[in-house]
């Protein structure tokens, strides 16, 4: 009797076990078909199989330009957006790889857009209609950048190609100080002049990046700088790459010299400039203009400017 | 013993032989709408013939031809009236259906489809940066026995259609029928206007490249106003998107006989004659009569591209110095110039001209009329005044010249009456100078 209830007592446990073991081992069918894992499929096109080998394969990076809002609405705007033209990606793409990649990899070696570029880039055919103002570009936390007003893209016309590649250098300046921030000093500098609602008023229906002389006379390269310290750095390291030290030292310097808004102008903006090229220095090993000493030494300025003058001249196709 | 074996044995096999679970899918709900996504695609790519489709937009419906191929290419064909030069012009690019809250068609790179969404106003139409308020991703609703896609948009959940078309459609729309079949109905009149007899009643029709508004004096002798959006077919039909009711009857669309050369209207089902007339049932003065304040607007893009107009070449077009002068903005110079006409039969017969630039109106004319007395659609403008100046821009209308304009109504005889041209979907009438060649238009707001 002790021997049957034994018996009935394991047998009632093994089948306890049995239905508990049950739930906690599944075997996947190894051929199951999971519609939709790892997104919507597309067919890959001549674009895609391109975009693989010039950004995916050596970059890691995502192009994304095929519609998706949910990547591409920065916030509930209140304008619509449209795609971007299929025949303007890889034309637009090829010169962002010469006037963005190139120069970088050149100054500073082929490893640091590897490491610090974006994982994905977004492009949307319109610009983002704001209240008045247009946003052209959005950085996200240094994995994403979106670009819009592609459809607009031409790089044979140079106000254009410097439009989106400021756009770009700004944006991709965001990414580098949101990896490691620049000195607090900076934030100083301009203290009492950033304005997140104000900035507009200066040089307002001035619709040129490179012409903001109410701006330049507060100590700012652009209007938009007075948006707060981040946009204060980024503008003024990618307005110096974009439009060059020349323009810098000739056009916004001398409006800054005579400021009579600002009598600190120029030296604030000296002030501000030397904090951006030693973070690019230090921190990155990016040297930001030629070594004067040394001809053979190129800054990253110069290789942009050689780069910009290339792909106006001639186009990259491929 | 071997009792005790055999029961262990079940045992442990219990223990481990119910363990082993196969996970598949099948008919989950993933799969399903997995096979039904790729239903649509086949379903898209498999027309040899194409598709066309039909769009809702806050102008009416726009039409485009669609080839669809299964790697997700589209090439389109499109009847936008603002882009003539694309008639007949294929344009390549890429479509997916996708699983979003439910199966949906999206164009995903840019395409003719996406001009009337786009927020620049200057290549959309549209105001406010929202474009025509249309769509670029449709939610399949149904994929009806009729092979045609009912759709719903995304975004401003407008309807559309897409249905397979045939081969010869597919060639007239590479010959540019698609754009060349909206201003057929409305060409078709000649000088006249279409009428037809609902019963006793006398409703008269006038087609717009996307419209038909419908215009009858009810009982009581009110005229009545519908505007209905329509499609126009590549054989000319003309149907309503959505079926109008007038005293009681179902109006349904136009359709029109190439033997004849004529258009029936099909009410209840039954075609009735469209009729052709010199007469309307109802007159533009109805419409602009004593206490309507109905107004006939005129913008300077009416004007652009027509000829043979004497008083649009002079006043309005882009060559008449008068607008060059207008530099009246600092920033924007000169956005519109926009004239409104408003006639009213009391206290006083008169006539409003405002006149319209930098933004907003600067001055309001006012004309004296004396009203021809066997022909009620005819009068003669007499003392003209600037009454209303609320900007003090009397001075600067007379040093640049804008003056002229509204001065050259003056000591003329004028008709007014229904115009021939046609402007988006409004509803147009016009003022012609008797004897001369005037003519000034203007939508009916």
């Amino acid at each position: 009797m002790k021997t049957n209830k034994l018996l009935y007592s394991v047998l009632a446990l093994c089948f306890a076990l049995g239905t508990t073991s049950c739930r906690e081992v599944e075997k996947i069918d190894p051929n199951i078909d999971i519609p939709g894992l790892g997104g919507t499929e597309e067919i890959e096109n001549e674009l895609d199989i391109w975009l693989k080998e010039n950004f995916t394969s050596p970059y890691n990076i995502e192009v994304v330009y095929r519609w998706d809002a949910a990547q591409m609405y920065t916030s509930l705007a209140s304008s619509r957006l449209v795609p971007v033209e299929y025949d303007i990606v890889k034309p637009m793409m090829a010169a962002i790889r010469d006037v963005w990649f190139e120069p970088y990899n050149k100054v500073a070696g082929p490893t640091f857009m590897k490491m610090l570029s974006p994982k994905k880039v977004v492009l949307v055919g319109s610009p983002e209609y704001q209240f008045g103002a247009i946003k052209l570009g959005q950085a996200e936390g240094g994995n994403k950048i979106l670009l819009l007003n592609a459809n607009n893209f031409d790089a044979t016309n140079e106000a254009d190609l410097k439009q989106m590649l400021h756009t770009i250098m700004h944006e991709f300046g965001h990414i580098l100080h949101q990896t490691v921030m620049f000195d607090k000093s900076f934030q100083d500098i301009s203290a009492g002049y950033y304005d997140a609602s104000g900035w507009k008023e200066f040089d307002r229906g001035n619709y040129r990046n490179d012409y903001n002389p109410e701006s330049w006379a507060l100590g700012f390269v652009r209007n938009y700088g007075m948006n707060n310290k981040d946009d204060d750095f980024v503008e003024i390291l990618s307005m110096i790459l974009v439009y060059g030290k020349k323009w810098f030292d000739e056009q916004v310097c001398e409006v800054a010299k005579n400021s009579t808004t600002n009598p600190d102008a120029y030296a604030d903006l000296q002030a501000k400039l030397a904090i951006v090229e030693s973070y690019m220095q230090s921190v990155w090993n990016v040297r930001m203009f030629d070594d004067p000493t040394d001809p053979s030494k190129k800054g990253l300025e110069t290789y942009v400017q050689q780069a910009v003058a290339r792909v106006i001249e001639t186009p990259p196709t491929e | 013993m071997k009792k005790i074996i055999s029961i262990l044995s079940f045992a442990g096999l219990s223990l481990f032989a119910g363990c082993e679970t196969i996970v598949t899918l099948d008919n989950g709900v993933d799969a399903r709408l997995d096979a039904v996504m790729k239903e649509y695609i086949a379903t898209l790519a498999s027309e040899e013939n194409g598709w066309m489709a039909s769009v809702e937009t806050s102008e009416g419906y726009y039409r485009y031809y669609m080839s669809f191929t299964d790697d997700n290419m589209v090439t389109m064909y499109t009847d936008n009236t603002y882009y003539p030069k694309l008639n007949g012009v294929p344009k390549t690019s890429t479509y997916n259906v996708r699983a979003l809250q439910r199966p949906v068609i999206a164009f995903d790179t840019y395409n003719y489809i996406h001009i009337p969404n786009d927020p620049n106003d200057g290549i959309s139409g549209g105001s406010d940066n929202m474009g025509l308020e249309t769509d670029f991703e449709f939610e399949v609703d149904s994929l009806g026995q009729d092979g045609v896609f009912y759709l719903t948009g995304r975004v401003n959940r407008v309807h559309a259609t897409f249905r397979p078309a045939t081969a010869e459609e597919f060639t007239k729309v590479k010959e540019g029928a698609l754009l060349e079949v909206l201003d057929h109905a409305a060409a078709s009149t000649g000088p006249e206007y279409y009428h037809l007899m609902i019963g006793s009643l006398e409703v008269d029709t006038h087609f717009s490249p996307r419209g038909v508004t419908i215009l009858y004096k009810n009982e009581a002798g009110t005229p009545v106003l519908i505007s209905a959006n329509t499609i126009t077919e590549l054989n000319y039909d003309v149907m309503l998107a959505e079926p109008v009711e007038i005293a009681g009857k179902k109006l349904t669309g136009f359709v029109w006989d190439e033997s004849t050369k004529t258009f029936d209207a099909v009410v209840d089902e039954e075609k009735t004659d469209l009729i052709l007339s010199p007469e309307t049932a109802v007159s533009v003065l109805d419409m602009l009569g004593a206490g309507e304040y109905s107004t006939l607007v005129s913008i300077k893009a009416m004007y652009e591209g027509q000829e043979g107009n004497a008083l649009a070449a002079a006043y309005l077009s882009d060559d008449a110095n008068l607008v060059r002068g207008l530099e009246v903005s600092e920033y924007e110079g000169l956005m519109q110039a926009v004239v409104s006409f408003t006639t009213k039969k009391e206290p006083n017969d008169r006539m409003l001209m405002k006149i319209v630039f930098g933004g907003g109106y600067q001055a309001v004319f006012t004309f004296y009329l004396t009203w021809d007395a066997t022909d009620s659609t005819k009068f003669t403008v007499g003392q003209m005044t600037l009454e209303n100046d609320p900007y003090g821009n009397a001075d600067f209308l007379q040093r640049n010249g804008l003056i002229q304009f509204p001065s050259y109504f003056r000591g003329k005889t004028f008709q007014l009456k229904w115009s021939k041209m046609a402007f988006g979907s409004y509803l147009m009438g016009q003022i012609e100078q008797v004897g001369g060649t005037g003519i000034y238009y203007g939508a009916l707001l």
